[in-house]
């Protein structure tokens, strides 16, 4: 290799890592779903007349949904590794509701620092356990309805699950990061991770009962679509 | 003095703890525990919806409250009336354990169930369940007005309880941990199972080997079988359904089912030992007759079962040819001997009164008082049962199927027909020969085979002129022991001398059969036809002179053992 060859190699190589400082991009995440949709374990909610009221034919806990296009519902995605700096809680609260007996969201990502509105939509009693590892475990009744409570988690933690003692097919999953490049998988089986610093990442699916999956991806200005395949 | 009411009173709390147990493993099994974030009050009030897993633990708190009235009421009752030290101890010890208990409680739910707070209300729980029922033990008419029974086997049995149930307690925190910690340690929970089911077999040997400890505490003793009994199929059912089965949405009722009843049950248990070892503490003083191994080993008559021993080997020994499989023979001969010694035990238990009555009997460990007859019943009945598992697992069901047949002839059909009729040395004849059979098929020889009906034919044509001889010897005996022999109905003895020789014309006949059969060969011809002739001869004699029975005896075992020895040498 010729003297002249290297060096502009190296001059290449710095001119791209001075300027990936200021590219980013957006990853369009996606969760193609192979094989038949399991059945739904319908859970028969006879041990509150409200929640009986409210589902006469049962619950299902929804733990897979598969949507019409054949993807994948609430699989969390999220930059696992590669991450460099610290990124400021918003404050905006993510909204948690308890209505018709069931989490609403099921899935979602929130960030450390940031409030979570808990509220109680229903006309009965409901408890939100959280059973954090990293961050405070917390357990509060919300007997009224309109009840809100506001909680916060201050360490990282994929996932946390929630969970209502009175109800006991109620379950939800938060995943709790320190940055904000996440996201969960909506009706059409994508999610969207915004304005992603140039760089290496190892990116991760999650999901409550196929697992989880890692890729590697290189960020640079273009936008890229990533797509985590489950199987049935 | 015992005090009815008073008495009554503690059951009563006692069995709503019972039920306060019961509930509390309801909240565990349904996971309600966190149902209700709150503690003392629920939701803020004392009445929150009885709805989902609040139902659980609300109730349990509700029943927890009405027992810990209960429980004070207990303690000022007990105090005002009752002025023992360890009652004045227990009935404190009640009131402090239900608020520590309430307390462990508000403990678990505030800081979310931390294991090792849950197990400690689990475990306290059962402690003051075990309190309550040592309360009410203290305070039955039993305890108060009991009068002390000597008994020998008492301390062992006492020691023995105070191991179950230290390991029955042990069984309790490994089983709350198991069931707060989603299964870990269920090792440890099986290993103590194991250990607690071989102390309750030790337990119930040494006290249904007792007569005291049986009549006081066989009833006690028989429902803690029942229990564990009960307890290990549902620790069974419960580990397949909750740990083999995947998990549901929320618990199955039959998980709920199956989990509440064993820690219920486990409780039942613990308090039944605890019990046990307090009531065999009190009602029982350390003396009694004992028992040496040397009674039990006379009750087997030894040298009777090593007599037909010897025909069994003879069998064995026919039909194999050689004793090629030398454990087969072992195993043939241990349980025969099992089977024989057993079955001699038990005769002896039945007729310990005729035994009683009779010179030549009298001194045997039974009659002579040296054995308590319920442990020889006992002693006969397990010795009889090895033998007859012996056969059955490792020669063969037949041989185990013929042990049987003998020893329920000899023990349930012989034995009571002895007094009833002359006829039985017919009947006592078909266990008396089947021995040598049972040797026979367990060398694989044909059961149904002519050479096994010869064989069978001698020995059972043997015992006849040998018996008569010997009731003619023992005449006076067997009158005074109240059994029917021939000659208590014929002083002269000129029927029994006849009989004597008619049988010994029949069995000369029978003695030449394996020779036509082909078991054997010319020179057992020559040598069963000699023996058989003298034999005759020395039978014919006694038609004369009676008197000479006593060596026609001896004879007839020296000539029984000539027919076999020369089966052996010249088998074809």
């Amino acid at each position: 290799m010729k003297r002249g060859t290297v060096s502009s190699y190296f001059a290449l190589l710095s001119a791209v890592i001075l300027t990936s400082q200021a590219q980013a991009a957006t990853l369009t995440l996606k969760a193609p779903f192979e094989g038949a949709a399991p059945a739904a374990e319908i859970v028969k909610p006879d041990a509150d007349p409200k929640c009986k009221l409210m589902h006469p034919e049962g619950i299902d806990p929804g733990a897979v949904i598969v949507n019409p296009n054949g993807t994948l519902k609430n699989v969390f995605v999220y930059a696992k590794e590669g991450v460099a700096g610290k990124f400021e809680a918003p404050k905006t609260a993510v909204l948690f509701d308890q209505k018709g007996c069931a989490y609403s969201p099921k899935v979602f990502g929130i960030q450390t620092g940031q409030p979570l509105e808990i509220l109680n939509s229903d006309d009965t009693l409901h408890n939100v356990h959280a059973l954090a590892k990293n961050s405070k475990e917390f357990n509060l009744g919300m007997p009224i309805k309109g009840m809100k409570l506001k909680k916060t988690f201050d360490k990282p933690e994929v996932m946390v699950k929630i969970k209502c003692e009175v109800h006991p097919w109620m379950g939800a999953y938060a995943g709790v990061l320190d940055h904000p490049f996440f996201g969960v998988t909506s009706e059409d089986g994508s999610a969207v991770i915004k304005d992603l610093p140039a760089g290496e990442y190892t990116i991760e699916a999650w999901h409550e009962k196929y697992g989880t999956q890692t890729q590697k991806v290189t960020v640079s200005d273009q936008d890229q679509e990533i797509s985590f395949p489950f199987k049935a | 003095m015992f005090h009815k009411n008073l008495y009554h009173y503690s059951l009563f709390t006692a069995a709503a703890t019972l039920i306060l147990l019961g509930a509390g493993g309801l909240v565990t099994s349904t996971g309600s525990g966190l149902s209700v974030p709150d503690w003392p009050l629920s939701y803020g009030k004392f009445f929150p919806p009885m709805i989902g897993g609040i139902r659980f633990e609300h109730s349990h708190r509700l029943i927890a409250a009405f027992v810990g009235f209960c429980t004070f009421g207990l303690s000022i009752w007990l105090w005002r009336v009752d002025r023992r030290p360890l009652m004045r101890v227990l009935s404190i010890s009640a009131s402090v354990a239900i608020l520590a208990q309430a307390l462990l409680g508000g403990l678990t739910v505030k800081f979310m169930l931390p294991t090792p707070v849950s197990v400690s209300h689990a475990c306290l729980g059962q402690t003051f369940f075990c309190l309550l029922c040592v309360i009410v033990l203290l305070l039955s008419r039993e305890w108060k007005e009991a009068t002390v029974t000597p008994s020998a086997a008492a301390p062992v049995f006492f020691r023995l309880c105070c191991t179950a149930a230290t390991f029955a307690y042990a069984q309790l925190v490994a089983g709350a941990v198991v069931r707060h910690t989603g299964g870990k340690g269920i090792e440890v929970h099986l290993f103590l199972a194991f250990f607690i089911v071989v102390h309750l077999l030790f337990l119930n040997v040494r006290l249904f080997l007792d007569r005291p400890l049986t009549e006081r505490l066989g009833a006690q003793m028989i429902l803690l079988n029942g229990l564990v009994l009960f307890q290990l199929f549902l620790g069974l059912g419960t580990y397949l359904v909750k740990y083999l089965i995947e998990k549901a949405a929320q618990p199955r009722p039959v998980e709920v089912l199956l989990a509440t009843a064993h820690q219920t049950v486990g409780a039942l248990i613990l308090a039944s030992l605890i019990l046990l070892v307090l009531r065999a503490r009190r009602l029982f003083s350390p003396s009694g007759k004992t028992s040496s191994p040397s009674e039990f080993l006379e009750l087997m008559k030894p040298r009777l079962t090593l007599t037909a021993l010897l025909a069994t080997l003879a069998g064995y020994l026919l039909a194999s040819g050689e004793a090629s499989d030398l454990a087969r023979l072992f195993h043939t001969m241990l349980g025969a001997f099992l089977l024989g010694s057993g079955g001699n035990a038990l005769n002896q238990y039945f007729e310990r009164d005729a035994d009683a009555r009779m010179p030549r009997t009298q001194n045997r460990p039974l009659p002579g008082g040296r054995l308590d007859p319920i442990l020889a019943l006992w002693f006969g009945w397990i010795i009889s049962l090895t033998g007859l598992l012996e056969l059955l697992l490792f020669v063969s069901p037949l041989t185990a199927g013929l042990g049987l047949v003998i020893f329920l002839s000899y023990v349930f059909i012989y034995t009571p027909l002895k007094r009833r009729t002359t006829l039985n040395t017919f009947v006592g004849a078909v266990p008396g020969a089947l021995p040598f059979l049972l040797g026979w098929v367990a060398g694989e020889g044909p059961l149904l085979s002519a050479n096994a009906a010869a064989l069978f034919l001698i020995l059972y044509l043997w015992q006849l002129p040998h018996f008569y001889a010997i009731a003619w010897v023992y005449r006076d005996d067997y009158r005074l022991g109240g059994f029917q022999m021939l000659p208590q109905r014929d002083p002269s003895g000129k029927e029994t001398a006849s009989q004597i020789v008619l049988f010994s014309v029949l069995l000369f006949a029978a003695a030449l059969m394996p020779f036509h059969t082909g078991l054997s060969g010319v020179f057992y011809l020559v040598v069963a036809a000699a023996s058989s002739a003298v034999f005759l001869v020395l039978a014919i004699r006694l038609l004369r002179d009676l008197s000479k029975a006593k060596q026609f005896v001896t004879a007839s075992i020296v000539y029984l053992c000539t027919l076999m020895m020369s089966l052996l040498v010249d088998k074809t």
